[in-house]
């Protein structure tokens, strides 16, 4: 078997899988090693795809050319198009899946992929080389030699669950955590953190009284994931909500004393957004009752995931909260919910292609960034591949602008900003959220999927010249004179769409007639333009600063005039451009102004 | 590149009989040409030389004859097109027409930013480098350290509370974006909205108020004409707009109702009223003319009290001006009818502990002078500013008014039920404006409140 490969992936979490299948369709030889071929692509927690943000992330996953778009339309079980109330910007679909089918399908994928091999193993060691990575050592593989090094180790990273004031090394239940490669990080001179996060308890359907809950169809319209599918293949199913009562409050208040999170024995810092059960009640007491949804986790099992109680209490307290929640008066619990604490690296040690600043050719993405999410950590594992194989291929790096994509907001956000709770993406992280639709990402994205080979030229030209014909219908609406307006005009008004103006006989349609997807381009561009321009204003303005590099090794200290709290921050985060030293926090406009002058001064001299 | 179109006073904060404001950046000609009437075509623009010009506000109405040199890139001090602009020495003044050109796409100018930008262009030596740097660093010193004053005692509070509350605003209308599977709870209703972002805009328009002179720029500054029955006044009026405004005649108590009109006298705004004259009515008509003519006393910023030169004493005259001044009215005395008795004989005139201005309304003498005394009541209005508790300065003001605009058209995007993501736009160019006084208000500043406020947790 061979030893040498171009990338090592450590891992088959969503990043890993992500990571791995970039670098192979890239073209190069690549091994994918993780702790168990029968976790592949776990969903260690909910089972759901999408929502807002992260439904912006899948969809642009798949116009770079990455397979998670694809594998969620597979095995979709429940699809829904979130915020339809409001404007086409934050418009979100999001996908129930069954857990299994989309393991499943995910391995079958990379078993398929040319030039990639899989490997179940341990990663013992990282091997480095002066600052360049060289290899991995696995429990049996001495010796794999690789290019790159890809890490995406997810909570398995020294993982230690909590239940009640149980402890113990995991790095999910029932499976080993990784703390050799933890110790090995620490060896080759990174920085570690930590976080800590959580699930809810599983329970068994047949034991719900569903007739006391709400029931939450599935919509009607499949709006799919990926361009590669139109319909889900898989049954469609419905959740439930329900909610708990002043019995779970009371269980709860009653039992804090066994919570390893108020004990203080949980160091690691939870997600707001995803608080335990624990959390809600202590901290919004006059809330009477907390909304629990409970989802399906595939159709050939029983198990139902009960949203919105994850927990690290005690079992026989879990057991105590499932019974005083509407409906699940008699629930069995399959598996209990617990918390685990887990190492992050913390992140201005790397860049924005992930690349660690510090060992060349190592790449970390995913949990270990300080994120959390399958789709923060499926975006990472695929611009960290993608990054890995240009640079193989000696290519200028791939990095995302904040105006370009939520995958850019989230880098941005990361090199700028070390987390201090697990990273999720939401869209009010994006300034300019109304360019970033989840409608328009291949718009927006495939040029680049093409650009690093994962985007055939087919779907490319197509795209292409779709965006071609919106502009010039847009183009043509406004040289189309009716009366004493024009067709764009007239599009503009609330009570005018884009069918109107041909029903109406205003316009004819072109030939060839546009898709719904293009009407509907055109109808945001010519409806919201005055705020859509407005964000491409500004979005201009900042590509200049991105555009004006700061050198490595460029000595903020030495800089006068710099303000100390400024000096500090710069030297800890040594930003890349001048639009990432702007955008960390206690770096304001004028201390910019200084280096701008010393940058000007620096490149004069050198040109001298 | 680095060339957007930046504005900032030259000559220092305060009163001068000039004010120079200077624009630079690629879109300087531009934007000018859309806010000064006359400017000239690119193509028959002369660099270097003086111009005149007219400035006039939205409604075409004239706020100041001004002079102007533009430069072309790169012939400048930053090596990219200038504008200097030298109108009235008034902060006003100033402060409107930097206004019209941020309205127009300009931003104002960061500390040592045309320095920085002559150093960029290559105008200055390698050497001068650092003092640019200096320069900056020492700008930004000033401002952080009157920042610091702001943060301090009732005006700290205060801005603290606006910020507060913008940040909760932001984030209620974030919330319904991010998390729309919450409960009830994050769903903030728009009469909640509005009634929030009605606290938030009164904040700032208080904040903004205080700022004497922005309500100056409004409102201009009021000057009644007080005085006896047919002593000139409304041929005083007559003489200050040069047309009849109000009715002349030898009758006592011809000026009934108020005579109102308003001017621009160096650069600001007044608006002036004539009153009926101040006697023992006859009939009721008067009596109610005297009444307003008193209220309108009262109101007033500034009064022209006019006394006839023909009078050989004036005892009650003396008595109601100084009673006025003791209530701390700005007041000048218009000796009129000069030409009747000169002003050398005018004893009692050494008298008045006022501004006084001697004039021949009829023959239109001295209405410079009168002109004159308005002008420096209204620097002393200016300077009175500085008295306040608090007050915020001319870019923060500036500010203000941006995010004052930003919080009005807010309103309108949920009055013409905008999706949240378009309201939070204007939300959010509001608390943009307001960094400088409020400070930075982050995507993590609102999360933060979000999941303070809301129990979040699918």
């Amino acid at each position: 078997m061979r030893t040498s490969y171009d990338i090592i992936v450590i891992g088959a979490g969503h990043a890993g899988c992500e990571a791995a299948l970039a670098g192979a369709r890239m073209g190069f030889s690549t091994l994918l090693i993780t702790m168990n071929l029968d976790t592949i692509a776990q969903m260690s927690c909910n089972p759901a795809i999408g929502g807002l943000a992260k439904g912006h992330l899948v969809k642009e996953i798949d116009a770079l050319g990455g397979e998670m778009a694809r594998i969620t339309d597979l095995s979709c079980i429940q699809f829904r198009m979130l915020n339809t109330k409001k404007g086409p910007a934050v418009w979100a679909p999001r996908a129930q899946a069954d857990k299994k089918a989309y393991q499943f399908t995910m391995k079958q994928v990379l078993e398929e992929q040319k030039n990639l091999d899989l490997l179940q193993d341990t990663v013992l060691d990282i091997h480095v080389d002066g600052n360049r990575v060289t290899g991995v050592s696995t429990r049996y593989k001495p010796g794999l030699t690789a290019r790159s090094v890809i890490v995406t180790p997810g909570t398995f990273l020294n993982g230690l669950i909590h239940i009640g004031f149980t402890s113990f090394p995991s790095g999910r239940f029932g499976e080993f955590a990784s703390t050799d490669l933890s110790e090995n990080l620490l060896r080759i001179g990174l920085k570690l953190g930590r976080l800590k996060t959580g699930t809810p308890p599983r329970i068994k359907a047949s034991s719900i009284d569903f007739s006391k809950c709400e029931e939450q169809p599935p919509d009607e319209v499949y709006y799919p994931f990926s361009r590669k599918y139109n319909q889900p293949v898989l049954p469609q199913v419905s959740c439930y909500i329900t909610y708990t009562t002043a019995k779970t409050k009371e269980v709860i208040m009653g039992n804090l004393d066994k919570s390893p999170l108020y004990s203080g024995l949980i160091k690691g810092i939870g997600p707001r957004y995803c608080p335990s059960i624990e959390d809600k009640i202590v901290k919004f007491p006059d809330k009477e009752k907390h909304q629990v949804f409970l989802e399906p986790e595939g159709i050939n099992t029983e198990e139902i995931y009960v949203n919105g109680i994850s927990s690290s209490l005690p079992q026989d307290v879990q057991e105590q909260i499932i019974r005083s929640i509407i409906g699940l008066e008699e629930a069995v619990i399959m598996r209990y919910a617990y918390g685990i604490e887990y190492d992050f690296v913390t992140t201005d040690q790397i860049k924005p292609t992930l690349e660690t600043r510090s060992i060349e050719g190592l790449y970390l993405a995913g949990q270990i960034n300080g994120t959390s999410g399958y789709e923060e950590a499926a975006a990472q594992g695929l611009m960290a591949g993608i990054n890995a194989g240009l640079k193989l291929r000696g290519a200028e790096p791939f990095i995302l602008g904040r105006h370009e994509a939520y995958i850019g907001v989230m880098l941005d956000d990361l090199i700028t900003k070390i987390p201090t709770e697990p990273y999720r993406m939401f869209t009010s992280r994006a300034e300019f959220r109304l360019l970033l639709r989840q409608d328009n990402a291949y718009q927006r994205l495939a040029k680049y999927g093409y650009d690093a080979g994962l985007i055939n030229s087919e779907i490319y030209t197509e795209v292409e010249a779709g965006i071609q014909r919106v502009k010039n219908e847009i183009d043509r609406l406004n040289n189309t004179v009716y009366q004493d307006t024009t067709a764009l005009k007239l599009l503009r008004r609330q009570d005018y769409t884009y069918q109107r103006l041909i029903s109406d006989g205003i316009i004819v349609p072109p030939e060839p007639a546009l898709s719904d997807p293009e009407i509907n381009d055109v109808e945001i561009d010519i409806k919201y333009e005055g705020y859509i321009a407005r964000q491409a204003h500004q979005a201009e303005k900042l590509v200049k600063y991105e555009q004006w590099p700061i050198p490595d090794g460029f000595d903020f200290s030495a800089v006068i005039g710099l303000r100390r709290e400024a000096k500090d921050k710069l030297v800890t985060n040594r930003p890349t451009t001048l639009g990432q030293a702007l955008r960390i926090p206690g770096v304001n406009p004028a201390d910019i102004q200084i280096i701008m002058v010393y940058l000007e001064r620096a490149r004069r001299a050198e040109s001298l | 590149m680095w060339n957007d179109t930046i504005i900032a006073r030259s000559t220092p904060d305060g009163i001068g009989a000039i004010g120079i404001i200077r624009i630079t950046g690629s879109d300087t000609h531009h934007i000018a040409r859309r806010i000064i009437s006359s400017y000239p075509d690119s193509d028959r623009l002369v660099p270097r030389k003086l111009y005149m010009g007219q400035l006039k506000n939205s409604r075409q109405e004239l706020l100041d004859e001004i002079t102007f040199i533009p430069y072309i890139a790169p012939r400048s001090y930053t090596g990219e097109d200038i504008l200097e602009i030298f109108c009235h020495g008034n902060n006003i003044l100033i402060n409107c027409i930097i206004s019209f050109f941020i309205d127009q796409g300009a931003r104002l100018a960061l500390p040592g930013e045309f320095t920085r930008r002559s150093f960029m262009n290559g105008k200055m030596d390698l050497t001068q480098a650092e003092s640019v740097a200096e320069l900056i660093s020492a700008e930004t010193e000033q401002q952080l350290k009157t920042a610091a004053a702001m943060l301090s005692g009732a005006f700290g509070e205060k801005i603290h509370a606006l910020r507060q509350n913008l940040i909760l605003l932001i984030s209620w209308v974030e919330a319904s974006i991010d998390f729309p599977e919450e409960d009830d709870a994050v769903s903030v209703r728009r009469p909640e909205l509005l009634q929030k972002l009605e606290d938030v805009t009164a904040q700032v328009r208080m904040l903004k108020d205080s700022y004497q002179e922005g309500k100056l720029i409004r409102e201009g500054m009021t000057v009644t004409i007080a005085g006896d029955t047919n002593v000139g006044k409304s041929s005083l009026m007559n003489a200050l707009f040069e047309e009849e405004k109000s009715i002349v005649t030898p009758i006592h108590g011809t000026t009934r109702d108020i005579v109102e009109g308003s001017l621009r006298i160096g650069g600001m705004k007044m608006v002036i009223r004539d009153t009926a004259g101040l006697r023992a009515p006859e009939g009721l008509i008067e009596e109610e003319g005297i009444r307003r003519a008193r209220k309108s006393i009262d109101q007033a910023d500034v009064v022209l009290y006019v006394v006839s030169a023909e009078r050989e004493e004036i005892p009650t005259e003396r008595e109601f001006l100084a009673s006025l001044q003791k209530q701390g009215k700005f007041c000048v005395a218009v000796v009129n009818k000069t030409d009747i008795r000169p002003v050398e004989h005018i004893r009692w005139a050494k008298e008045l502990n006022c501004t006084v201005c001697f004039t021949s309304a009829l023959n239109h003498s001295g209405i410079e002078e009168v002109k004159n005394a308005l002008k420096q009541a209204a620097y002393k209005e200016i300077d009175k500013s500085h008295q306040y508790e608090f007050t915020v300065n001319q870019r923060q003001f500036l500010s203000l008014s941006c995010g004052l605009d930003a919080l009005e058209r807010t309103k309108k995007a949920l009055e013409d039920n905008l999706s949240e993501e378009f309201v939070v736009e204007h939300l959010k160019e509001a608390s943009a404006s307001l960094a400088e006084i409020i400070g930075e208000v982050s995507a993590e500043h609102i999360l933060d409140t979000i999941f303070e406020q809301f129990c979040i947790g699918k």
